[in-house]
């Protein structure tokens, strides 16, 4: 039976020869299938929020960070307790995730209309969940049989797949053991942290709910949740891609010049600052609120990771390397691209708008036909101009759409030029050493 | 020769690096600290570029940076006075924000005011202000706003506006503008669904009720809250009478959103004036049974009112029944749930005199007139038990 499983369900999906990304899309198509289903079927109708924009921030932000979080902290432990290939582990989980498509399909035939579907960030819930499966109380909010299926069926395919894929006697009967810890582990890590910042922050005045509206410097109740879901899901991720290759990630990691990432994440973080300065003598209640000094984070994570992004840029299109070298670095820039994106889209729209602006510069300065690296003046004043952008997205934050009509001219002299100055000495020692005078001599 | 030439470059991004890292920012911002700050920072960038050190080329860009952030913490920068007015007015809008998203209106409103008073004059903080007016109850104050933000469709957006003006100018008591601009409205195709509900709670007020259940179909076609309209359809079928569509009207609500607690309400009441006392009191049962189940987690909203209104409904029936055990409680219940629902204690009161418990229905009475001392039915009640002649009689 067991063999049967894994000839025919399992192994096909180890062996495939589709790259990764195809599997994160397949589990990216499931997500916005439930959301779909769960906005006509369910009860709260979430899947369709009246604004575009909402709809957007949940099919695009929301929604999916809490499912690759939920995903990822089970593929970690799948492979920590098997001891198996994560990128096995993770291809049969991104194919079986369909399993999030029961809720909203079964809940209605078993009452018109569905339920109230809520994360389960009250261990109550998964209290009166499993009370319930015993028939000793009824599911009212927050979960839903639907769920419950979900939750089972997941915790004995993990428990089989564990079971057939740890050679060690010792690692089978744990992975069995252990299949229920997974599931609560996975389910508390994506419910957990609304729990987490109540304890931390509700201060016991604020109701769970009631942590994410609470005002502050990040207006949107979904993006202060998307914020708290991509923080923790960047370590969880370095951690997995440094299980799947490691010479790759540390490959990458060597390539990093971490003092000129150093200045774009000041840039960001002196941003932030300089609006703060500039309104303190108005604002009482910025910066107060939690979600404020967590936007102050992000902003360091998003100066940190766009300055990644031209990083790798210029070493995925330089030619004076291999090409599978190249391939490496501009996989990477993508990731970090999107991964900047979703900060700056958590952090606001204004911020959202200057961070692709920011990214324009790169493109013109990195990529291909323009490529304006090769030229001193131009590389040297687009990444100062790249810098002052970021320095913009945190100022940002106080400044909203009026950010390039409110920052003061002189700050912007003041912090401009002298990084034009700096960015051009640091293009001539480049020249200098060499580097570029080769790459051009080879064109 | 292009070495020679690569060093004079060096030579010159130095003393540019030096020159601005040095000079620019204490001369710009006017903070004298940034004169004993920025020069040695100057110096120790072209020192960088000379020695062709990048990392600390990058160190001296941070620390400029950084210095240019303290120095600002310490000491505020020199800015145009309109650059000030600018600020200031931008910072009382966020201010304004933060309280609107708190739900502190009041708040939001003085800011809003000051923020405007400063001068920003966006359209959007005159939005912002009409929208707090509706949340304070102030509907005329929104509804002038909204009024003044209609007159010109460039000043914001026709989706926008729209609606809100139209439910201000409705909750204003202006209701011909009010249904005018609903239809208008509908005619744009700006929520269509929102605007039929709308009219026909309009409708069903003004006591049309043809009308009313036209405009509730048509919603409820549209998919607007549906469990809502069907409620509406319900009371309206009841209200002509036709008690056997109201509650298949019932039905549908509760099929609908089995957590709509008004529905169970009003179906519970209807069922016990049909007679069918048992079937309403599994209704109103499991409307409690509902709530009960979102209680464990505070986080789930529920309407207190319906909930008091549940438990007096449930009382009421017990009563029926001759459960004087359970009504009791359910009554007290909704007291507790609701102390400004004053018939609960009207109800309990009169389930203690006819039970010949006077002395709780007094306390139960005085208990009512403590939270609205202008509760006449209470105070007439009260005055009977106590045999207390109308004031003015001879005693």
């Amino acid at each position: 039976m067991f063999k049967w499983i894994d000839r025919t369900f399992i192994k096909p999906v180890e062996s495939s020869r589709m790259p990764l990304g195809t599997f994160i899309l397949l589990a990216y198509g499931y997500m916005v299938v439930r959301n779909m289903l769960e906005g006509v079927l369910e009860t709260p109708g979430i899947g369709f929020a009246a604004t575009t924009i909402i709809t957007l921030e949940i099919l695009l932000m929301h929604f999916p960070l809490f499912y690759f979080m939920l995903f990822l902290v089970a593929i970690l432990l799948i492979r920590l307790i098997t001891g198996h290939d994560i990128r096995k582990v993770s291809r049969v989980l991104f194919v079986y995730s369909f399993i999030i498509l029961i809720a909203p399909l079964v809940d209605p035939l078993l009452r018109p209309g569905g339920y109230n579907l809520a994360y389960p960030g009250d261990p109550r819930m998964i209290l009166q969940g499993i009370k319930a499966t015993f028939g000793l109380g009824k599911m009212h909010y927050g979960g839903s049989p639907g769920m419950l299926i979900e939750g089972y069926l997941g915790m004995i395919l993990v428990a089989i797949y564990g079971c057939l894929r740890a050679r060690k006697r010792w690692r089978k009967v744990i992975s069995i053991l252990l299949a229920p810890l997974i599931l609560i582990a996975a389910t508390l890590t994506a419910g957990g942290f609304q729990l987490v910042v109540g304890a931390l922050f509700g201060g016991g005045s604020t109701t769970l709910a009631n942590v994410y509206n609470t005002g502050g410097l990040i207006s949107s109740v979904t993006r202060k949740y998307s914020l708290v879901l991509l923080l923790p899901l960047i370590p969880l991720l370095a951690l997995s891609l440094w299980l799947y290759s490691r010479e790759k990630v540390r490959f990458l990691f060597r390539s990093l010049k971490p003092f000129l990432l150093i200045v774009f994440a000041l840039g960001a973080g002196a941003g932030f600052l300089f609006g703060w300065l500039n309104l303190r003598d108005v604002l009482i209640g910025v910066p107060r609120n939690p979600f404020d000094y967590i936007a102050l984070l992000a902003l360091l994570v998003l100066g940190v990771s766009a300055a990644g992004v031209l990083l790798f840029l210029g070493h995925g299109y330089d030619h004076n390397r291999e090409k599978a070298e190249q391939k490496t670095f501009r996989r990477a820039a993508g990731g970090l691209f999107i991964l900047s994106m979703l900060l700056a889209w958590c952090l606001g729209y204004s911020a959202l708008f200057i961070v692709i602006t920011f990214f324009v510069c790169g493109f013109v300065l990195k990529t291909p036909p323009l490529r304006l690296s090769r030229f001193t003046v131009p590389c040297s004043f687009l990444h100062a101009l790249a810098v002052f952008l970021l320095v913009l997205a945190g100022y940002s934050l106080f400044g909203m759409e009026r950010t390039f009509n409110l920052f003061p001219w002189q700050l912007g002299l003041a912090v401009f030029l002298p990084l034009w100055a700096v960015f051009l000495g640091r293009e001539l020692i480049l020249r200098r050493a060499g580097l570029k005078a080769e790459e051009e001599a080879k064109e | 020769m292009k070495g020679l030439r690569i060093s004079a470059g060096l030579i010159v991004a130095a003393v540019l690096s030096a020159a601005t890292v040095a000079l620019l920012p204490p001369l710009l911002l006017g903070i004298g600290t940034l004169w004993f700050i920025t020069p040695p920072l100057g110096l120790f960038a072209a020192a960088a570029i000379l020695l062709r050190k990048n990392a600390l080329l990058m160190l001296a860009a941070s620390l400029v940076v950084l210095a240019v952030s303290i120095a600002g913490v310490l000491h505020p920068m020199r800015l145009l006075p309109s650059q000030e007015r600018k600020l200031t007015a931008t910072g009382y809008f966020l201010k304004g924000q933060t309280f609107f998203l708190r739900g502190d209106y009041s708040q939001a409103l003085t800011s809003y005011t000051e923020s405007e008073k400063a001068g920003f004059r966006h359209p959007w903080v005159a939005f912002q202000r009409a929208y707090c007016y509706n949340f304070l109850g102030r509907s005329q104050n929104a509804y002038e706003i909204f009024a003044l933000l209609m007159r010109d469709t460039l000043l914001a957006p026709l989706e926008v506006v729209h609606l809100n003006y139209a439910l201000s100018a409705m909750k204003s008591g202006n209701y011909k503008q009010g249904e005018r601009a609903f239809w208008q409205a509908l005619s744009y195709n700006l929520q269509p669904g929102y605007c039929y509900y709308q009219l026909g709670v309009y409708y069903r007020v003004s006591n049309n009720q043809t009308k009313a259940e036209e405009m509730m179909t048509n919603a409820h076609r549209l998919a607007y809250n549906r469990s809502q309209c069907s409620s509406i359809l319900g009371s309206i079928a009841e209200y002509r009478r036709d008690y056997v569509r109201a509650e298949e009207f019932y039905h549908r609500a509760l099929r609908e959103n089995p957590e709509n607690i008004a529905v169970h309400v009003k179906l519970g009441s209807l069922l016990f004036r049909l007679g069918r006392v048992s079937d309403a009191k599994q209704v109103l049962l499991e409307g409690v049974r509902v709530i009960e189940g979102a209680r464990v987690f505070e986080w789930v909203p529920f309407d207190l009112r319906s909930y008091a209104m549940l438990l007096n409904n449930l009382g009421f029936v017990y009563a029926e029944e001759g459960q004087l055990a359970k009504a009791i409680p359910a009554f007290k219940q909704a007291i507790r749930v609701d102390p400004a629902f004053m018939d609960s204690y009207d109800n309990l009161a009169h389930l203690y005199i006819k039970n010949n418990r006077f002395s709780d229905a007094v306390v139960v009475l005085r208990a009512a007139l403590k939270v609205n001392p202008g509760y006449s039915r209470a105070r007439r009640t009260l005055d009977q038990l106590l045999a207390v002649p109308e004031a003015g009689q001879p005693q």
